[in-house]
């Protein structure tokens, strides 16, 4: 073999190896292109998780497409796409992945609102003496929850006409506000309702004389 | 006249109520209102129609006036299409857009007394809440 002949041998096997390499390069573009592509398929993916609720009935049902899918345990999650149908079933994301995947949206969770329930005595106008007593704790958490929006809604039994009730009940709501004002709280906070009838604690039939349902609740947001 | 009082009634009804209120901002936190943009912290009262925004690192909470409560992590938006709590008129409906970013959302006495009245769309679908504490992310 002469020399010449090798070299021409040495040429070919450059010449192949760099035709090897841009073909490898191209095939990578390719699949780059691919993923890249099947990454804006999934630009509109939604992933719609259930949280812990400390409600007796937590669940959530997600439609898509017109398909319905019914969430009911605490973890369980699902994907969707604009362009594919939804997932027969939810998948299971653990309480570390959903910790960290929501971290930033968990941290600003406000604190639940609070409901307290003042009692009055059957001649209405005066608080029963243990309600009395918890005027001292519902300014503490309005002071602690300021800016805050407070209701001060009433509630009456269901003797008399309804139309009475819903003044009786505005009236009871009104005496809780002026006490609590007496106390220092900023009455624009406050905002004063009267449900009457509608709402009552304890369902109970018409003109019953039911002690429970003579309430103001004082709703802290 | 009955006419313009009830006019006036209707448009002070329809423009000036409280739905809600932000309670925790962190970082550059923002409401669109009527096509303004307005930079929020906390004690800002909030009204149907209102767009929540939040830019990178940041992050708000509200609450409702039912006590419905829904967080924004960073980079989302969410509008408040509609919003009615009238316990004495039974008449509830609570309608939520979410079209980017991330969120957690735990439902007040809306989500108690009425469930399907409460609807939280994304992209892709409709949440309805059979009352519930869920999260949302939108890529």
């Amino acid at each position: 073999m002469s020399i010449s002949e090798i070299l021409f041998g040495f040429r070919i096997l450059v010449q192949y190896l760099v035709g090897l390499f841009s073909i490898i390069v191209l095939c990578w573009l390719m699949v780059a292109d691919l993923s890249a592509s099947v990454e804006e398929e999934d630009v509109e993916v939604s992933t719609i998780v259930l949280g812990k609720s400390d409600k007796s009935h937590n669940a959530i049902v997600v439609s898509h497409q017109e398909q319905l899918l019914d969430i009911d345990k605490t973890g369980q999650y699902v994907a969707l796409s604009a362009s594919k149908p939804m997932p027969k079933e939810p998948k299971e994301m653990s309480q570390e992945e959903i910790g960290e995947r929501f971290s930033d949206a968990i941290d600003a969770e406000p604190e639940k609102a609070e409901s307290f329930m003042l009692y009055f005595g059957h001649d209405g106008r005066t608080l029963k003496a243990e309600s009395q007593d918890k005027l001292s704790l519902i300014i503490e958490r309005i002071q602690k929850k300021s800016p805050c929006i407070v209701d001060v809604i009433g509630h009456t039994d269901t003797t008399g006409s309804s139309e009475q009730n819903i003044a009786i009940s505005l009236k009871r709501a009104e005496i809780i506000k002026k006490l609590l004002v007496e106390l220092n709280v900023d009455s624009d906070t406050l905002n004063v309702k009267g449900f009457g009838e509608e709402d009552l604690l304890v369902a109970t039939a018409d003109n019953i004389n039911e002690e429970r349902n003579r309430n103001v609740e004082i709703f802290i947001k | 006249m009955k006419k313009l009082l009830l006019m006036t009634f209707l448009l002070t009804s329809i423009f000036a109520e409280t739905i809600g209120m932000v309670k925790t901002t962190k970082g550059v936190v923002q409401v669109k209102r009527n096509n303004k943009i307005i930079k929020v912290s906390s004690g800002y009262k909030l009204e149907k129609g209102d767009i929540l925004l939040t830019q990178k690192s940041s992050s708000m909470g509200i609450i409702f006036v039912d006590g419905t409560r829904l967080s924004l992590g960073e980079k989302s938006i969410v509008s408040i299409n509609k919003y009615i709590y009238k316990p004495s008129k039974k008449n509830y409906n609570i309608d939520l857009n979410m079209t980017k970013g991330k969120a957690s959302f735990s439902s007040g006495k809306i989500g108690k007394l009425a469930p399907k009245s409460v609807k939280f769309k994304v992209p892709a679908g409709v949440i309805g809440i059979r009352g519930t504490k869920f999260f949302v992310e939108v890529n």
